[in-house]
């Protein structure tokens, strides 16, 4: 590719709504890398609207299986999802909060977890996110929580005030109004 | 007032921001939401200043839009099986001019393209070249996407490291 005239950065001079349309197209993760280029992508990062979570599912999933099935991982491999799942627990809190504190309209909350870990996740950490999301406003809320059903049915109740949504359910979800 | 209804054959007259003139179609030139709504208003008399986008964007922007017409209108009297075939590949073809018509450009270019296709509201183009910067950032680290695009960090080392804490599962 031909170099540039000049060494402008003219790719943060963009227009946020520009930069947005770019983090669309790169997962979570690769968005919150962003956040260390320099102070207005860590802004630009703080305000993108987007909070999609659904691509840490395989830390769900290996604890799930590292579980049932012990004897197929090492020791290291059985501490490391359950690491994982709390650091991205972490993450997802302090994205949530760190985007409401801008109070800016949240265009949509997506979440992809199973419900083994409400136990880690807690209950109260997912009525939180959620009327953090409602709170501001979200247009899009998109959760899929996965259930196992070894240990018996793990519900999760749905907070009693959630305004007007169309709710696609399936068997983990208790509607609780 | 003349009608807003838009015509096979009529062109608008667009003026580049350094002053060139380039006719389009009307029928090509609603893919961009602001001429659109100037047609509908009637208001696409005489030249239609653009000044925010160069002559060389300008140019880019209107050979998107003329195939992306021209993959619009082509004949319509296939079977309705033969038809969904041919669409998929068109569609096949129209992703590889995409990416062919994107590739060809450089940083500069794609950046003008960016704020050219936002300023005249053209979805898909903004959408395709925001793609294209995506995939230029994409397993790279921060590091490697300063440099390639001349960000200079203003953190200092302790805010730096704060960030990348507050983020840690992303930086794992």
């Amino acid at each position: 590719m031909e170099e540039t005239i000049d060494s402008m950065d003219r790719l943060s001079e963009l227009p946020p709504f520009i930069i947005h349309q770019i983090m669309s197209h790169l997962s979570a993760k690769e968005v919150a890398r962003t956040s260390i280029l320099s102070k207005s992508w860590n802004l630009l990062h703080s305000s993108y609207p987007v909070l999609d979570f659904h691509d840490s599912y395989t830390y769900f999933v290996g604890k799930d299986l590292a579980t049932k099935f012990p004897a197929r991982f090492t020791r290291d491999q059985t501490s490391i999802f359950p690491q994982r799942i709390h650091k991205f627990i972490e993450f997802v809190d302090a994205s949530l909060i760190r985007f409401c504190q801008l109070n800016i309209a949240m265009q949509k909350f997506r979440l992809l977890i199973r419900l083994l870990d409400v136990e880690e996740l807690s209950s109260l950490l997912l009525d939180k996110w959620i009327g953090l999301a409602i709170e501001n406003k979200v247009k899009e809320l998109d959760f899929t929580f996965h259930c196992r059903r070894v240990i018996g049915p793990l519900l999760y109740t749905l907070p009693r005030d959630l305004p007007c949504y169309t709710l696609c359910l399936n068997q983990s979800l208790l509607l609780n109004q | 007032m003349s009608t807003p209804s838009v015509s096979v054959n009529r062109v608008l007259k667009l003026k580049s921001s350094d002053g060139e003139i380039f006719e389009v179609k009307q029928t090509v030139a609603v893919q961009s939401g602001v001429l659109k709504q100037m047609m509908e208003d009637g208001c696409t008399e005489g030249e239609i200043p653009l000044n925010n986008v160069d002559s060389p964007t300008l140019a880019k922007i209107i050979e998107w839009c003329n195939k992306h017409h021209d993959n619009d209108v082509e004949g319509r009297v296939l079977s309705e099986e033969r038809e969904k075939e041919k669409e998929k590949e068109k569609a096949a073809d129209m992703k590889k001019w995409e990416s062919e018509f994107i590739d060809a450009l450089n940083r500069d270019e794609i950046y003008f393209l960016l704020t050219g296709s936002n300023y005249m509201d053209i979805k898909e183009l903004l959408d395709c070249a925001a793609q294209k910067v995506a995939d230029m950032v994409k397993g790279k680290t921060p590091e490697a996407i300063r440099e390639m695009f001349n960000i200079q960090s203003d953190f200092t080392e302790e805010e730096e490291e704060a960030i990348r804490k507050e983020n840690q599962w992303a930086f794992d």
